[in-house]
């Protein structure tokens, strides 16, 4: 399921400001509250899809330790797609939540005789 | 061990080596981070959770054959795009020039050159044609980088379409190339001559360029074929 949204997962991660790729996997985790632990490399496929597909933009800069890093931000069209993403997760949340109102846990029902 | 490896995910990513260049430098500097975060004493048991936490070498440039294939296949459009209009630039300037000097294209001087200036002209138009269907087809399957089976299908059709258009383009080169050769066989090279020389050598660069990308395409897509598999 993770899988499935990863692209939406990291284009939120990125909504709070550009990030590197080990600095998107902390922002995943401490906002999902530990609930998303990705194994960390798959996040770097992710960010070159989204970057050819034009949702992200990145540049090289040079960190305090001197190595090179990556840093990626949205680009205005990926912030056109979060948007997007937002709008139909929570019109699909509302249908599921309205859907699984309706079970109540522990009672089945009788099979027809 | 982080060494070993950054050079086994580089041997992964080989099929595109720019790209391996990239996500070795990536993942050096974000393993690098792992490590650091981890404030232990215990360096190498650090190296170790991190290199676990990165995950299988192979299993990340498996995630990467289908954006590396897309950027093949975006280069292998624009190279049949400059191909065709730079064929088309360079037989266009050769005639014009020889309209300006005051001499014939060399195909109207015998029955041989008349048909290899019709063979020229079929070829090239019919060229254009097949370039032309390929892009509705790119336009209407555009190379998506996602991970998907259908994607190599993809560029092995594009490749295949793109054989299809570099064949006639090859031949309309070849024609050029002897109606200039016909034309300045026995006269003397001069000043003049330079122009025809430059404008076949631009349209040789131009399907030599087109024809290593159409090489260069079907092999990634081969290449990547086996980490699909896997």
């Amino acid at each position: 399921m993770l899988k499935g949204h990863l692209d939406m997962i990291v284009l939120a991660a990125l909504a709070a400001g550009p990030a590197h790729g080990y600095g998107i996997i902390q922002e995943i985790r401490r906002r999902s509250r530990q609930a998303f632990d990705l194994p960390e490399g798959t996040i770097y496929p992710a960010l070159h899809r989204l970057e050819e597909a034009g949702l992200l933009g990145s540049r090289w800069v040079t960190a305090d330790t001197g190595r090179r890093r990556r840093v990626y931000a949205l680009t205005r069209r990926g912030e056109r797609a979060l948007v997007g993403h937002r709008a139909v997760w929570r019109q699909f949340s509302d249908a599921m939540g309205g859907l699984l109102a309706q079970v109540r846990p522990g009672r089945r029902r009788r099979r027809p005789a | 061990m982080i060494t070993d490896y950054l050079d086994a995910l580089t041997t992964a990513l080989s099929f595109d080596p720019a790209l391996a260049r990239r996500v070795r430098e990536e993942a050096a500097d974000h393993l690098q981070q792992a490590i650091a975060a981890e404030r232990s004493r215990d360096g190498v048991a650090a190296a170790r959770r991190a290199i676990a936490a990165f995950g299988d070498p192979a299993a990340i440039a498996a995630q990467f054959t289908a954006i590396s294939l897309a950027r093949r296949i975006a280069r292998l459009r624009v190279a049949l795009i400059l191909a065709v209009a730079g064929i088309f630039v360079a037989m266009k300037g050769r005639v014009a020039w020889y309209a300006l000097i005051g001499s014939s294209a060399g195909y109207d001087a015998s029955p041989a050159t008349r048909v290899i200036g019709a063979i020229d002209r079929y070829a090239f138009w019919s060229s254009v044609i097949v370039a032309i269907g390929a892009f509705a087809y790119l336009a209407i399957r555009p190379g998506v980088p996602v991970v998907h089976l259908g994607l190599r299908r993809q560029a092995r059709r594009v490749v295949v379409i793109g054989v299809a258009a570099a064949g006639p383009l090859a031949l309309s080169v070849l024609s050029d190339g002897a109606l200039a050769a016909i034309r300045f066989s026995g006269a003397e090279l001069s000043a003049g001559s330079l122009v025809p020389i430059i404008t076949m050598a631009i349209e040789i660069g131009c399907i030599c360029i087109l024809l290593i990308e159409l090489a260069g395409t079907w092999l990634r897509g081969t290449s990547t074929g086996g980490l699909h598999a896997r």
